[in-house]
């Protein structure tokens, strides 16, 4: 009967009163309670999709390891250090392990980091229900939503992972009405809890970068406070940052794909899966496990190896032009891709189409060139073409080390 | 009706195996037998007649009893429903509910409609 009363109180729903905003001071009004850069936040849902085998589980662990470590090696802030419960309730525990020394052993976290901070829960030693259709009522009932937030504050946890989320509920994807059910059962643990809830869930194939290609109903993103996008590089990318194509599927995206708090950032957020051997030989499998596992990754700068000196010389002999009373052009594609300035950068000085293609944009960005318009004497028509403004040129003696 | 020559003692208590029964808290054969073997131990009566009448007046006291403990329930349900429409507080649905059973429940039984109430409630609105 205890149990009733307290469930009671959780779901009570306060009468509806038109109350006075109260217009505290600002200073005083607490801050949010971010716990992992403005990706996770306490008392609030957030969203990781992906399409299968991107490696949105590796990251889910590796954010679930940071944030029960205290440590950044993902490279995003870590706010608060909190106990995490990954509930990951595709494979057995054993795998789960596996991943974790994975993990543990490519950023050097030590045993003590984790223990006691790190709880693992398999869907394969006991399935989780936190929505199902009642036969009868043929309403939506919530069978384990209250044994999960006894669990969670028995040990204080400060972060769920649940992965994947569509695991975690037994309704249909399609129905808005249900999923928004499914959702807004872990929004209460959340609530009820503190902690902060990270659905794992799936996009569409080829859907990626798309926030409503995930899987079923929208309601889900849409009652999450943050989602992101995890997306394989393309080969495009994988072309202009100078990544080989049989190292592509090693290199993974991040994307805000909504950000109700945070700004939208502007440069995607890079990560290598990494493989990394366990060193658990046996006579049978005497190479042992390799398990994926993942690291930031930073794309190379295009600047690397151009000195000052170098990008002026380049600078100079995009100045000249590739012929008489010719400029070049700013664009690769098309009829003037002949006439593209990275071509100068690509046989003078050995970079890469993608490479030489960043540096151009780099310098466009910046004004250091500048798209105009002039007359091609021997074409006799008006074309346009880059121009070098010299008052933006590096000193040579600085070293170019980034694009701005 | 008790005979002027009845006891008191087995009367009085065919009424309370009344009450008693009505909550489910007695069965009907072991009160029976009980003031059955009290009518057979009365002296200076009819005793069969003393124990036809204890068997009126237990049969009297439990349609009496049911027929409140009946209105008691209905009292509770009608207090609690609006109360449980607007999700009032549970120490405020609890209270209501033992307001409106009075003396007519046994200790816990209004907490225990209320609470089944709240429960189908919560279901149904899952």
């Amino acid at each position: 009967m205890n149990d009733v009363w307290a469930e009671w109180q959780r779901r009570r729903v306060l009468p509806l009163a038109a109350e006075p905003a109260a217009l505290p001071d600002p200073a005083a009004i607490p801050p949010r309670e971010w716990l992992y850069g403005t990706r996770l936040i306490r008392r609030f849902v957030s969203v990781l999709a992906a399409p299968g085998g991107v490696g949105k589980s590796a990251l889910a662990l590796g954010i679930a390891a940071a944030l029960a470590t205290g440590k950044g090696f993902l490279g995003e802030r870590v706010h608060h250090s909190v106990p995490v419960w990954v509930l990951n309730l595709e494979d057995p525990l054993e795998e789960l392990h596996r991943r974790v020394a994975a993990l543990m052993r490519l950023h050097s976290l030590p045993r003590e980091a984790l223990a006691g901070r790190l709880y693992l829960h398999s869907g394969r030693t006991r399935r989780l229900t936190m929505a199902a259709l009642d036969a009868q009522s043929a309403a939506v009932a919530h069978p384990d939503r209250t044994g999960v937030i006894d669990a969670c504050l028995a040990v204080g946890i400060g972060l769920v992972v649940v992965d994947p989320f569509v695991k975690s509920h037994r309704l249909d994807e399609n129905s808005n009405a249900q999923m928004d059910a499914a959702a807004t059962a872990w929004a209460e643990v959340a609530e009820a809890t503190g902690a902060a809830v990270l659905l794992v869930h799936h996009v569409r194939k080829g859907a990626a970068g798309d926030v409503d290609a995930a899987r079923g109903a929208k309601s889900l993103t849409d009652a999450a406070r943050a989602a992101f996008l995890l997306s394989v590089m393309t080969p495009e990318e994988a072309q202009s940052l100078s990544v080989p194509e049989r190292e592509r599927w090693r290199h993974v995206r991040l994307d805000d794909a909504k950000a109700n708090l945070a700004p939208r950032p502007e440069t995607a957020r890079w990560f290598r899966l990494e493989t990394v051997a366990l060193g658990n030989f046996s006579q049978d499998y005497p190479h042992g496990d390799q398990v994926a596992a993942v690291t930031p990754w930073t794309p190379p700068s295009p600047f690397r190896g151009l000195s000052a000196a170098d990008c002026n010389r380049a600078l100079d002999l995009i100045a000249a032009g590739p012929g008489a009373g010719m400029a070049f052009s700013a664009h690769r594609t098309g009829r003037s891709g002949e006439r593209w300035a990275g071509r100068v950068l690509v046989q003078h000085f050995s970079l890469d189409e993608g490479a030489a293609a960043r540096v151009i944009a780099a310098w466009l960005r910046s004004g250091l060139l500048e798209e105009a318009p002039y007359h091609d004497g021997q074409q006799r028509k008006t074309r346009l073409g880059v121009r070098v403004i010299d008052a933006r040129r590096p000193a040579d003696k600085l070293p170019m080390g980034n694009e701005t | 009706m008790r005979h002027a020559r009845d006891p008191a003692a087995p009367h009085f208590a065919a009424v309370c195996f009344g009450r008693l029964q009505a909550s489910c808290l007695l069965d009907a054969g072991e009160a029976e037998s009980v003031l059955c073997a009290a009518a057979a131990r009365a002296p200076g009566v009819d005793r069969s007649g003393l124990q036809a009448r204890l068997m009126h007046v237990l049969s009297d006291s439990h349609d009496h009893w049911t027929a409140r403990r009946d209105r008691a329930i209905a009292r509770v349900r009608q207090a609690v429903a609006p109360l449980l429409a607007a999700w009032a507080p549970a120490a405020g649905v609890l209270r209501a509910a033992a307001d409106a059973a009075g003396v007519d429940l046994e200790a816990g039984e209004a907490a225990a409609i209320a609470a089944g109430l709240a429960a189908a409630m919560l279901r149904h609105s899952a």
